[in-house]
């Protein structure tokens, strides 16, 4: 219970900076609470509206959202929703996970790489400034 | 921001059709998955932004409201790697809604088992949402990949 909640806190505070959404909450629940699949997907999207609304209060008044943006994004993904919650509740969805999982390590493999070569290019100009 | 507007105007249906199926993606794998549509979202603003021009400049029709460096006062800091993040938690927070009630509608979701998590949810956002605004850019690069990396993956590897 102690644990669930400092876990839940940690991976809160990294969904509220928006980079923590990648499913951590369905780890958790899988890999250590035995939850099942789609009972940990529930789960997970409850605690992702608190911890996004919770945290919008505090970005809303920082960051600059682009408005339009966002709403078109928002527009699609109801419609996406539609069809992909359907899907969950019909189908095992092992090979989508599968697949996704691929996808989410290539794209962070190349964000690190990405990250990684930013960072060295910037030193590199520094040196020819000084 | 005059500029993005008239933008807006002229070709919105080309403008708008890259967040729309940006948004149907990120939906479908929300609704599906229970989680990760917000990566594709971050993914694909952040491409944009690189493509348009990186950090200072970014001259997409999809940074609206961004300063575009040919007007008096443009020149302030740029603060879009965090600006995404925060974007894509605000597009992503009614498609969960609607993710969820469609669990609920079906049964599948246990509100028992969420409720001591209620908490540490709203205390976490907030304290996420002070930590969004003072952490590094190049940690928050590097934590967003290690959290795509291990998630992904257990997912890979089921």
């Amino acid at each position: 219970m102690v644990l669930d909640m400092i876990a839940a806190l940690i991976i809160a505070l990294l969904s509220g900076m928006g980079i923590g959404s990648g499913g951590l909450l369905v780890l958790y629940l899988t890999a250590i609470r035995d939850a099942p699949q789609l009972h940990a997907q529930g789960i997970n999207l409850l605690f992702f509206i608190f911890a996004s609304a919770a945290s919008l209060c505090i970005h809303l008044t920082k960051r600059k959202i682009p408005l339009l943006t966002v709403l078109l994004i928002a527009l699609g993904g109801l419609l996406g929703s539609l069809l992909g919650a359907r899907l969950a509740l019909a189908l095992p969805g092992e090979l989508v996970s599968r697949l996704f999982g691929a996808f989410l390590v290539l794209a962070g493999v190349m964000t690190l790489v990405r990250s990684r070569r930013a960072r060295r290019k910037k030193i590199h100009s520094a040196d020819i400034i000084e | 921001m005059h500029k993005a507007r008239f933008y807006y105007r002229i070709v919105p249906l080309r403008v708008s059709l890259l967040p729309l199926l940006t948004g149907i993606l990120a939906g479908l794998i929300n609704g599906l998955l229970g989680a990760g549509g917000g990566v594709i979202v971050i993914l694909v603003l952040g491409a944009l932004v690189r493509i348009s021009g990186g950090e200072s400049v970014p001259r997409s029709a999809l940074c609206e409201g961004y300063p575009t460096g040919d007007r008096p006062g443009a020149a302030q800091k740029s603060d879009i790697g965090r600006d995404i993040p925060a974007a894509s938690l605000m597009a992503m927070l009614p498609v969960s809604v609607l993710s969820a009630a469609q669990y609920a509608a079906a049964g599948r979701l246990e509100l028992a088992s969420f409720a001591p998590l209620l908490l540490p949810a709203v205390i976490g956002g907030v304290l996420g949402g002070i930590a969004l605004d003072r952490v590094r850019l190049p940690l928050l690069e590097r934590l967003f990949a290690l959290i795509l990396v291990i998630s992904g993956g257990r997912m890979l590897l089921g």
